[in-house]
């Protein structure tokens, strides 16, 4: 036995030992290469360059590295854009842990008040009061950068990059396939969309043996059954109110009466604003309660489709909605500074915001005075509800993410409240306030 | 009687060494031994040494990932053991490890022994089994939330049409964690097979075949012969399948995203949940100690028993 | 002559004699082929609607195969996604970590496995230790190193880390070197051969099949890694396959037709190389001899 191992042809021993030197000359190349290079790590090294983080599509990415290009002339440095595919949180956390985070990022709702309150990102109230800026603080929507504000009300430490409405995206056919005669965009013109007409439209396509609505235990899909019946969410100093409210008291148990009834479908925790896409999709859901980020994927279905706001109590008004949105902020520990914060200025500007956002259809511009971004291509056909449902809505309301714990925890606590079938509107009201209010 | 000491028999022994070409041995060993064992040490000390000590640090401290550290003495722990979420997200996990590891090894060594029967076709089911290991969590998650769909999804329409009421697979409480189990056994399948094969391949022919002209019955070649000659690679796979499983974390982020329900939640689900969305790394540190404390326990067990039930050819 | 080589003898003049098909070995094929294709029934599914218009993936009742067979999601895919520069990238990767670390793994398995110094076992439960331990958790003061070494954003903090250091490969090989009997060895030793000598000439050609197959999986491994690159990495130049085919899952919703051909573009080359390397290992087999 051992004669035949030792015994082996030469060359297959030849063969491994060029092989491991082949490996390892294919490994200290580029060690070789780092060493010369010396390239620096993330974020801007010198005067010259400036970068911002962003989670992106392709579409978006394209859109974003054009617009890196031209602001890199506008303001004379170098601008790159970093894009994230993934857990966000994570990487910017260890990239401020590394010191080495790009000078601008954008933060998600859930984590503001916490980058607000650790210094992580710097108060741009001056800037924007400034001579310099492209843009001015009374250009947003007021009710769109609250949650932006530091904990006792002063300083803007975000400004809102774009925005997403809650509205109804609507399957025409599936309507009139389940008897409902005039759509609601058309019922919502005549002024005649409210709650009735809404449950009433839900009783028939679910008597069809079709999908009424799905909804999530996000915020953007439930927070509107206080607002839109008329009720206050919270008060001045931020409290959650909602609970001593008759109104929305009346909403809260308008919404549960639907999931009992089955005209509502609560689809559980699932991926941000997926619960009725597939279903939409395949035309087998009524309404679906997204923003203006359905619209690229809904190009290419064969079905009409429309969008209709909220009901409101007289059927013809525009009540506040919630709107999903995501600011861009300044790194507290940037390098460049002076050119962050014109890369910033120039992002939420209405010329950044209109060179980002058009062509691409899947949001809606958070300044005034860009209304024709929304009617672009004039697809969905009452494309300017959106913008009149952004100038009424609210962004995600402070108590709801004032601690970084009480964001995650809400979505996981209305998941519970909705699956259980004997939660009442007092009951849900009281455990949403007792969490949030503290 | 054991196959492997009838043929150390007929192999000539070893004759016994003289004392001082033994201690010689010794360092020439111990020399040999740093020099092979070289560059791994060096990853283990510079990739994984210096981010440990780190996180043991941190797990007796609070930090929120920005400011300085403070001292937190044991108070990660005890709010840890007093946390019911805490205490669901561990049974959950034990769950998921009860259903999945046995799940996949005995399914994976049974394919195996069919495969050796399958001849030329091997390799085309081989790769059947296989391709579910090659799909990324995107494309895990993309295929099985249509799968889990209850509205549209194939699975359930085929179980209706045959009378059994479908589930709600992700939102029915009872129902959520074997779930995952299903992806995970689905996607771990062909993973255990080729090693299984690759383990069996490598016993000598001979040996099942000279058992079987002693007169051993299939159950009995399977029982005494090919699991004892494979038990090394049955251990490997259990005390990693085991780590592994311990550690699931991606099917709850891919279908749930960050608010995954009580019944969903797994411990490495929560000490993301804490690193990184409520900025409380103390916590999700001291949560990873406890785990890993539990896992060398579970593992130390293994590599003690091994001594009963586990052959090396040697 | 002993009973065990007479019928080792007796078992060789069987294997050459012709063996009649059994009735139960169709059944066996049958469940094999039935359950093989059960599994890769959702990956069949998935490769399928990358061919198919957005409508028909959701339409109810599913169809399986496309009615009309599209390429439009591919177009969108390679239009959004820079798919070329990312193989390039996941390749690169893939197989320098499988090269290296095979080898670092095999020689510290050895250690284990042979040689007989202090400490020895001690070691090597560090070793396994550290596959306890969630990589999320060590992910920050991982970044800082790599923020020294200034290797961010290169493929060297995804390339040095994997190679240099495999728990999960020395395990395996360990295992394996185990399980080869010892006599050889020392046989060669007490010729005088080298430890190194005994390693590469001796060991290594007959750990052809666990090699193969930790080859495989690490190769697979480094291919998904999400993780991973997602955090070291910052320029999409230097991204790799899984960080593009992210995109197209966006922030709300997905790009289904593209998410699909993303994918499929994704994992075709891994079944592949599997399905070609598969015929590999049988032949490592049938050439490195029997090991009785």
């Amino acid at each position: 036995m051992s004669d035949s191992l030792l015994s082996r042809p030469v060359d297959r021993r030849a063969l491994l030992r060029t092989g491991m030197l082949g490996a390892l000359g294919l490994a200290a190349a580029p060690a070789l290469a780092a060493c010369g290079g010396g390239s620096a790590p993330g974020g801007s090294s010198g005067s010259g360059s400036v970068s911002w983080a962003a989670w992106a599509n392709p579409g978006e990415g394209e859109r974003y590295k054009k617009f890196a290009e031209e602001l890199s002339k506008k303001i004379n440095a170098k601008v790159s854009f970093q894009a994230v595919v993934g857990d966000y949180e994570a990487k910017l956390l260890s990239q401020l842990a590394g010191g080495a985070a790009p000078d601008a990022f954008y933060v998600g709702d859930g984590q503001m008040a916490k980058f607000i309150g650790a210094k992580q990102v710097s108060d741009l109230s001056d800037y924007l009061s400034g001579g310099k800026s492209p843009v001015k603080l009374e250009e947003f929507p007021e009710g769109l950068y609250q949650w932006c504000k530091g904990a006792d009300g002063t300083g803007l430490y975000g400004l809102p990059v774009d925005c997403n409405p809650s509205v109804l995206w609507f399957n025409k056919d599936v309507l009139s396939a389940a008897g409902v005669s005039s759509d609601p965009a058309q019922l919502f013109d005549g002024g005649t969309w409210n709650f009735d007409a809404f449950t009433d439209a839900l009783d028939k396509v679910r008597g069809s043996g079709k999908k009424g609505l799905i909804l999530s235990n996000w915020w953007f899909n439930w927070a509107w059954a206080v607002t839109a019946f008329g009720g206050t969410l919270q008060d001045e100093s931020g409290k959650i109110v909602f609970a001593d409210d008759p109104k929305a008291q009346e909403g809260l148990g308008w919404l549960l009466e639907q999931f009992k009834s089955g005209n509502i479908t609560y689809a559980g925790s699932l991926p941000k604003g997926q619960s009725g896409d597939a279903l939409f999709l395949a035309g087998q859901l009524a309404f679906n309660n997204v923003g203006r980020w359905a619209l690229p994927t809904l190009k290419s279905v064969k079905f009409g489709y429309d969008i209709a706001p909220l009901p409101s109590p007289t059927g013809k008004d525009i009540m506040p909605a919630p709107v999903a949105t995501a600011a861009i902020a300044l790194n507290a520990k940037a390098k460049n500074r002076e050119k962050a914060l014109e890369l910033i200025g120039n992002y939420v500007s209405k010329e950044g915001q209109q060179f980002r956002l058009s062509g691409g259809g899947n949001a809606v511009a958070s300044v005034k005075g860009l209304d024709g971004l929304a009617t672009e291509g004039g697809v969905p056909a009452h494309g300017k509800l959106f913008n009149e449902v952004v100038a009424k809505g609210y962004a995600m309301p402070n108590a709801f993410v004032s601690k970084a714990k009480t964001a995650t925890e809400l979505p996981t606590l209305v998941d519970k409240l909705f699956k259980n079938p004997s939660t009442t509107a007092a009951s849900f009201s009281e455990a949403v306030s007792k969490l949030v209010n503290g | 009687m054991s196959l492997d000491t009838q043929i150390r028999a007929s192999v000539d022994a070893v004759p016994a060494q003289p004392r001082r070409k033994v201690s010689r041995r010794r360092r020439k060993d111990t020399i040999a031994a740093l020099v092979f064992l070289s560059p791994q040490l060096l990853g283990l000390i510079v990739f994984m040494i210096g981010p440990l000590g780190f996180a043991l640090y941190l797990a007796f401290s609070h930090w929120d990932g920005f400011g300085a550290a403070t001292f937190a003495g044991l108070s990660n722990f005890t709010e840890l053991f007093e946390n019911p979420r805490i205490q669901r997200s561990a049974i959950n996990t034990v769950w998921f490890t009860v259903l999945q590891v046995p799940g996949v090894m005995i399914t994976a060594f049974l394919f195996a022994l069919f495969m050796q029967k399958a001849g030329r076709m091997t390799n085309v089911y081989r790769l059947g089994f296989v391709a579910p290991v090659v799909t990324s969590s995107v494309a895990v998650a993309t295929i099985w939330l249509y799968l889990f769909n209850p509205e549209i999804s194939p699975i359930n329409s085929a179980l209706r049409s045959i009378g059994i009421p479908a589930p709600n697979w992700l939102q029915d409480p009872s129902f959520i964690i074997p779930s995952f189990a299903v992806v995970a056994i689905w996607q771990g399948l062909g993973y255990q097979l080729v090693m299984f094969m690759a383990g069996l391949q490598s016993i000598g022919a001979s040996y099942l075949e000279a058992a079987e002209l002693d007169g051993c019955s299939a159950w009995q070649k399977l029982w005494h012969v090919t699991v004892p000659l494979i038990s090394p690679t049955i251990l490997f796979l259990s005390i990693t399948s085991i780590i592994g499983s311990f550690q699931v974390f991606d099917y709850i982020y891919v279908f749930m995203d960050s608010s995954a329900p009580d019944e969903a939640r797994t411990i490495v689900y929560e000490i993301v949940q804490m690193a990184f969305r409520e900025f409380n790394f103390g916590a999700a540190s001291a949560l990873a100690f406890l785990l890993f404390l539990v896992l060398l326990g579970v593992t130390g067990l293994q590599m003690a028993a091994q001594k009963r039930w586990v052959h090396y050819a040697e | 002559m002993s009973t065990l080589t007479r019928n080792i003898a007796r078992s060789q003049e069987a294997r050459t004699r012709r063996r009649p098909v059994r009735p139960g070995r169709i059944i066996l094929h049958l469940a094999l082929a039935v359950c093989a294709a059960l599994m890769a029934l959702p990956f069949l599914w998935m490769m399928l609607s990358s061919f198919k218009p957005l409508d028909e993936i959701f339409r109810q009742p599913p169809t399986f195969l496309p009615e009309v067979w599209t390429t439009g999601g591919y177009e969108t895919a390679f239009a959004g996604a820079d798919f070329v520069r990312g193989f390039w990238n996941s390749t690169y990767i893939a197989v320098t970590v499988t090269v290296i670390s095979l080898l670092t793994s095999t020689m510290a398995a050895y250690a284990f496995a042979r040689i007989d110094f202090r400490g020895s076992k001690h070691l090597f439960m560090v070793f396994l230790a550290t596959m306890m331990v969630p990589a999320q958790l060590t992910i920050i003061p991982l970044y800082i190193i790599m923020g020294w070494l200034g290797w961010i954003d290169t493929p060297l903090s995804l390339i040095m880390p994997a190679s240099l250091f495999s728990a999960f490969g020395v395990f395996l090989m360990r295992q394996y070197i185990k399980g080869i009997p010892r006599e050889l060895e020392e046989a060669a030793e007490l010729d005088g051969a080298s430890r190194f000598r005994v390693f590469t000439t001796m060991i290594l050609p007959l750990l052809r099949t666990p090699l193969t197959a930790l080859g495989i999986f690490t190769f697979l491994g480094q291919w998904n890694n999400f993780f991973g690159p997602l955090i070291f990495l910052n320029s999409d130049a230097n991204f790799t396959l899984p960080l593009l085919v992210n995109q197209f899952k966006g922030q709300y919703g997905a790009d289904w037709t593209s998410l699909m051909s993303a994918t499929t573009l994704v994992a075709a080359p891994l079944l592949i190389i599997f399905a070609v390397a598969q015929r590999q290992i049988v032949d490592g087999i049938a050439l490195s001899g029997s090991k009785s």
